[in-house]
């Protein structure tokens, strides 16, 4: 442990603004993003002036910065004893019920929490920052480039070390993870349908939403489906013969269907069957609606349960770089010229489909809101930068809002209902990817897929593709899924994972910049956009 | 902190110049103190760097009072003031306008 500043200070109005900007310098020059920054400095001034209001005004207060464990951590600590809320110091009538509790809500916003004790007669609050991380491109670019300095050392090592590491490493660790990943994906759909079924709020707006917003969402996801197909054929050819995988004739399309209900609630999960875990989601979202005022507390345990299935999807996605690794390891290793060909084919193939659908929204919004397609092409830009450099929907969040009510006019009630909905199920590059995922698997393996397999493979890439988090590297855990469920042998899937850090810029930053223009044409439908 | 009011009937126009935090709260919220016949409340920020918690906290007592008399908005937010709102969850109760 190493102190890197220690300062004394008097809890008083100039010394809680004087501490607050001392971290937010501190912590900028350490090299953290500006809004940790911001994010630590109205932390630290939220909990010091609860303390002004709490009996310690005036008492001298210690703000150290020290380093434990590679983690920085800030303490405060401050003579005397938290005491209720002076009259003197404490809110005017005006702020009734936002005293303490007021301080205490906006650090807890802020997504932090003090760890308060009394230690000495003196009072202590300490907080450990989040680890410093990577940037997820530099941090999975990375993995790429070490991967591939890695998988030709293993290529061309003496005396079958290359193989035996191969055999010994990184093969099982690949398979390891693709085994985690997979056994998650069903509990992340079910979860994920379910709150966002319940989060409708009665069934009337349930039904109401699922009349417009839904709807078009499915509509817009399919017609990215369809695309991605058009061009995927295009560049692999239609896997289509008799006899192919996953099935054998048009009635396993009825069999399919009616397979979509699940005989009993564990089976679908053990099985991995996502067309079955998604209905009995909704089944079970809907029951939650109905029971919602005789049983609020299963809605709510629903909600907690998604938080908890996040919390480990993200636990496990930290290791992402290092799955990335053993993907391009594995690759490289044994990678020939006709697999360098077929990489840079799949990455032209995602590129093109990404192309046509981003031109294909913006003349339709141009056609139907009656806007220059070259304004259209403008405002949703800023977003979709961002959206490619971070691999994240979610860092472009604030900028898509703007784009919506400023750039293209939509009211703020609308643009507010929709954007979340619209960032979790509005997939079209995720949906895309899939498709050409398939199309892929089956000229890689030479399989050739039967008509019905072909139709479940398009509403496989439809359900899972509005399934995939909004995170960086949120579509590796459904690689596998897909290429299992349609019939499709594992060849394809090492390919994808290596390319994943490229698909993933590509498929965010369009979908970055289709998501809003297709709030606009939905806006313009409901009469929500003023004129311009 | 520098303030500027200009009263036009019932909208109160406020242009804030400086950083609005433990030390300059209780000074916007005195300026402010007497909302009384006051429709329209209109803050304009362009000079605003920061608002710390004590100055969010005069906000939302400002948007409380606005809220039964008229309506509040705040105009000009800087990209650092936008992330306080953002990050505390002010901007879905505060009205911020361009």
């Amino acid at each position: 442990m190493s102190v890197e500043s220690a300062t004394t200070f008097t809890v008083d109005a100039e010394g809680v603004d004087e501490a607050a900007a001392l971290i937010f310098d501190l912590l900028q020059n350490e090299g953290y993003d500006r809004r940790t920054c911001l994010r630590l400095r109205l932390a630290l001034d939220g909990i010091l002036l609860d303390w002004m209001e709490h009996g310690l005004e005036g008492a001298a207060c210690t703000l150290t910065v020290e380093k434990r464990f590679g983690r920085r951590s800030v303490t405060l600590k401050a003579a005397g004893h938290l005491g209720v809320a002076d009259s003197g110091a404490a809110a005017p009538d005006a702020h009734e019920g936002e005293g303490a509790g007021f301080c205490a809500a906006i650090v807890s916003n802020l997504g932090l929490e003090w760890d308060v004790s009394t230690q000495d007669g003196r009072v202590c609050a300490a907080l450990t920052l989040p680890r410093k991380q990577l940037h997820p491109l530099a941090a999975n670019g990375g993995a790429v480039v070490l991967a591939v300095v890695a998988g030709l050392a293993l290529r061309f090592a003496p005396g079958g070390v290359g193989e035996a590491c191969m055999s010994i490493a990184v093969t099982p660790l690949f398979d390891a993870f693709v085994g985690l990943l997979s056994a998650l994906v069903g509990p992340m759909v079910f979860f994920s349908v379910v709150v966002a079924v319940v989060g409708a709020g009665d069934l009337k707006s349930l039904k109401g939403m699922g009349k417009v917003t839904l709807a078009r969402i499915a509509g817009g996801n399919f017609a990215s489906v369809c695309v991605a197909f058009v061009v995927a054929a295009l560049f692999f050819g239609i896997p289509v013969g008799v006899g192919g995988a996953g099935g054998s004739s048009a009635a396993d399309v009825v069999k399919v269907v009616l397979g979509v209900v699940p005989s009993n609630v564990v089976q679908p999960f053990l099985d991995g069957n996502i067309l079955q875990i998604v209905c009995l989601a909704f089944g079970t979202g809907v029951g939650l609606l109905v029971l919602r005022n005789r049983l609020p507390r299963l809605a709510e345990l629903a909600m907690e349960c998604d938080l908890l299935v996040q919390e480990v999807l993200s636990a496990v996605m930290r290791f992402l770089p290092g799955f990335i690794f053993l993907a391009v390891v594995g690759l490289v290793g044994s990678m020939d010229a006709s697999m360098m060909v077929s990489l840079v084919a799949v990455l032209a193939c995602v590129a093109c489909v990404m192309a046509a659908l981003a031109a294909g929204i913006t003349l339709a919004a141009a056609f139907t809101a009656k806007q220059s397609p070259l304004h259209i092409m403008r405002t949703a830009a800023p977003g979709a930068v961002i959206g490619f450099s971070t691999s994240s929907s979610a860092a472009a969040y604030t900028v898509v809002q703007d784009e919506m009510r400023k750039g293209f006019g939509i009211s703020a009630t609308y643009a507010k209902f929709a954007q979340p909905i619209v960032t979790a199920f509005y997939q079209p590059g995720s949906v895309s990817l899939f498709m050409v995922l398939v199309f892929f698997a089956a000229s890689v393996s030479q399989v050739e897929l039967t008509l019905s397999s072909l139709a479940v493979a398009v509403v496989m890439c439809f359900l899972l593709g509005m399934t995939a988090p909004p995170v960086p590297g949120g579509m590796v855990m459904l690689y596998g899924v897909v290429l299992a469920q349609t019939g499709l042998g594992q060849e394809s899937l090492a390919l994808f994972m290596a390319a994943n850090v490229i698909f993933d810029a590509l498929v965010t930053g369009a979908e970055t910049y289709m998501r809003p223009i297709h709030v606009l044409r939905n806006a313009v439908r409901l009469e929500e956009v003023s004129a311009r | 902190m520098d303030l500027q009011s200009v009263k036009e009937g019932a909208r109160l126009s406020v242009h804030v110049a400086g950083r609005i935090d433990t030390k300059t709260a209780p000074e916007l919220e005195a300026a402010l103190g007497d909302l009384a016949g006051v429709g329209e409340l209109a803050l304009d920020f362009t000079e605003v760097p920061y608002v710390s918690s004590a100055g969010l906290r005069v906000l939302l007592a400002l948007q409380k009072t606005m809220n039964k008399q008229g309506s509040m908005s705040i105009s000009h937010v800087c990209e650092d003031v936008m992330d306080v709102f953002d990050m505390t969850g002010f901007s879905d109760v505060l009205t911020i306008v361009p």
